[in-house]
């Protein structure tokens, strides 16, 4: 009756706490309780993610961030003795100074994004487009990369016996064949959005380089972390 | 909207049933342990309040709640009042994702026994089971008490380290089962044990086709992992009371203590149920799927449909739910008296011990566990 539905409420109920939890993380003084905030953040964009029914996102979101970094932060945190800490940042110093400069810079983007934003949408009307029009032309976009990637698809008289299979390469079969209708693809996109089978596919078909390379990536910062509590004297040293 | 209205309803008492459940579960398993542990070690326990002690529970809660509120003057507030909430709320979160029973059909109304079907049960549960440490952590610095910070700090490492040997030890299982979905799971398991070995089909007709028979090393690395997360013995290092008093909740007493330790039992008992979900055929009874169970109960139901005002179908349906319900308590009160059962046998690692055990043991024992299990499912080509 109010036009709000239970997700519009959940959404802007976990959007308020993320933004405040956000917010806090730069203004509560203590750093263990700015790592719980962010804690905090991280959680309740998982449960955002959860709320768009992109399950496998939501929950990855969960244990790497909330459940593995910032464990991490906080323990770390807690070794230390914070009280120093307390004082310095009343001390005038270039430093302080120069973070000062920078939350003013940002406070400046921000604004004059949100700005821009508005002159925009209020300028032009047709700036503010249905979110399915803009899902059907990314999709539109996105066809002319998704085709090739139709080769790269196991053969599948190949590995699969069962029908379960079958039935997944048909799916994939029907995917592909439908692309070039944009409203299909919307509804196909729809009840697979999120499912780790549409996920997992993409990302080790299409973007399986990206993916490698990230992992490289993760593969290098380790070793170099690893590099440098050794050279700087680090507890494992010569045994 | 009445449909709507009906499912909220529905949603809402599950919500306090479950919550109710696990909640009570955990004084009737604090007397199973006092009694237990009193039998293991030729003891009587607690029997003089009520009958066989039973009524000691009750006692026991009288007092937590009547305690004296008591603050340490070091503490940080704020923290330390929201530790033991932050301990609990994790263990009773993820008990949401475990599936109970078979669905429910009375009048029309199917009722899932799972408060959320999420196709990524497993991992949720992952999820929401590695923010326990938050609790631990906040209780351990918040209370100002070094020993709490160190009980809080051995929690945390342990429960990483672990985490990591539990989350591998799985990946093999679900790649069997191909599914996340704990329901898909179960449904996987019923039957006779049955693999597809080079494209040809072998059934034993005397076991039943669990995940433990595919993943023997995978249900001992996660029973191990599982014991760790829990923090109980031989892995309670974080309250190992000669070194660190309590641990990292030293300094909590009356209802607050009580949080902590309802969020340990809680822990166990979703441990439990995920042991009995991946690797024990969850709620399904052994060589029998739900259908024939259904059936079975139909031929029973024709008789007892004059009595109540319900037909024939509905009742089957509630019997059938009823049975594997008490399938699924039978399985998962078994591993939660393992685990009763191992804490008064084994005794304590020490801190080396424990990480040795975790990063130089479990962990490559894990990789080799999916290494293999990839290599058999690619060149053997062997399937459920």
């Amino acid at each position: 009756m109010l036009g709000i539905t239970p997700e519009d409420m959940l959404f802007h109920t976990f959007a308020g706490i993320a933004t405040i939890g956000a917010i806090l993380v730069v203004l509560v003084r203590n750093p263990i309780y700015s790592a719980l905030f962010l804690a905090l953040t991280m959680c309740v964009l998982g449960a955002i993610f959860f709320t768009l029914e992109a399950y496998f996102v939501s929950v990855a979101q969960i244990t790497v961030y909330a459940g593995a970094v910032m464990v991490l932060f906080v323990m770390v945190l807690m070794l230390f003795d914070l009280k120093h800490e307390h004082e310095d940042i009343f001390r005038i110093t270039p430093l302080n100074l120069s973070k000062i400069l920078a939350v003013a810079v940002m406070c400046g983007f921000l604004v004059g994004t949100g700005w821009l934003a508005v002159s925009a949408v209020n300028g032009n009307p047709g700036a503010h487009v249905a979110p399915q029009t803009v899902a059907q032309d990314l999709e539109k976009k996105e066809l002319p990369n998704e085709l090739p990637a139709k080769q790269t698809h196991i053969n599948p008289d190949e590995d699969f016996t069962n029908a379960e299979d079958a039935a997944l390469i048909d799916e994939a079969k029907k995917e592909e064949v439908v692309l070039p209708d944009p409203n299909v693809v919307a509804s196909t996109s729809d009840a697979e959005f999120g499912s780790t089978v549409s996920l997992s596919r993409r990302l080790f078909s299409k973007y399986v380089f990206a993916f490698e390379a990230v992992s490289l990536l993760l593969l290098v910062a380790i070793v170099g972390a690893v590099a440098l509590a050794k050279s700087k004297g680090g507890t494992h040293h010569g045994g | 909207m009445g449909s709507g209205l009906l499912e909220f309803i529905i949603n809402t008492l599950k919500i306090a049933l479950i919550f109710v459940g696990i909640v009570s579960t955990v004084p009737l398993l604090v007397w199973v342990e006092r009694r237990g542990s009193a039998f293991m070690q030729n003891r009587l326990g607690p029997n003089r309040v009520g009958p066989l002690g039973l009524l000691q529970l009750a006692a026991d809660a009288v007092k937590f709640i009547f305690k004296e509120e008591f603050i340490p003057q070091k503490a940080e507030k704020v923290l330390y009042f929201m530790a033991p909430g932050l301990a609990l709320l994790p263990a009773a979160l993820t008990f949401v994702a475990v599936p109970l029973s078979t669905p429910v059909t009375v009048m029309g109304h199917t009722i899932n026994m799972q408060m959320a079907d999420i196709n990524v049960g497993i991992i949720y549960i992952f999820a929401v089971a590695s923010l326990g440490v938050y609790g631990i952590l906040a209780a351990g610095w918040s209370s100002g008490n070094k020993y709490s910070l160190l009980g809080a700090l051995r929690a945390s490492s342990q429960m990483i380290s672990y985490e990591l040997a539990m989350g591998l030890s799985i990946v093999g299982i679900l790649m069997i089962f191909r599914t996340f979905s704990l329901n898909e799971m179960i449904t996987a398991q019923t039957g006779h044990l049955s693999f597809i070995w080079q494209g040809s089909t072998t059934t034993v007709s005397w076991l039943p086709n669990w995940g433990i028979f595919f993943q023997p090393v995978a249900f001992v690395l996660f029973i191990t992992s599982g014991f760790a997360e829990t923090n109980r013995l031989p892995f309670d290092l974080p309250e190992g009371e000669a070194e660190l008093v309590a641990g990292y909740h030293t300094e909590y007493g009356g209802f607050k203590f009580n949080m902590f330790f309802m969020g340990e039992y809680g822990h166990m008992i979703t441990s439990s149920a995920l042991i009995t979900t991946l690797f024990f055929g969850g709620y399904a009874i052994p060589f029998m799927s739900p259908d024939e169970v259904l059936k079975f109960w139909m031929g029973h139901a024709q008789g007892m449909a004059g009595l109540i005002s319900l037909s024939a179908a509905d009742i089957a349906s509630i019997l059938t739910t009823l049975t594997h319900l008490v399938s699924f308590l039978l399985k998962t009160g078994f591993w939660l008296f393992v685990y009763i059962w191992v804490r008064w046998t084994l005794p304590r690692f020490r801190y080396d011990q424990l990480m040795d055990l975790g990063w130089k043991t479990l962990l490559p024992w894990a990789l080799a566990n999916l290494v293999i299990t990839t290599v058999f499912m690619f060149f053997a080509r062997v399937k459920m």
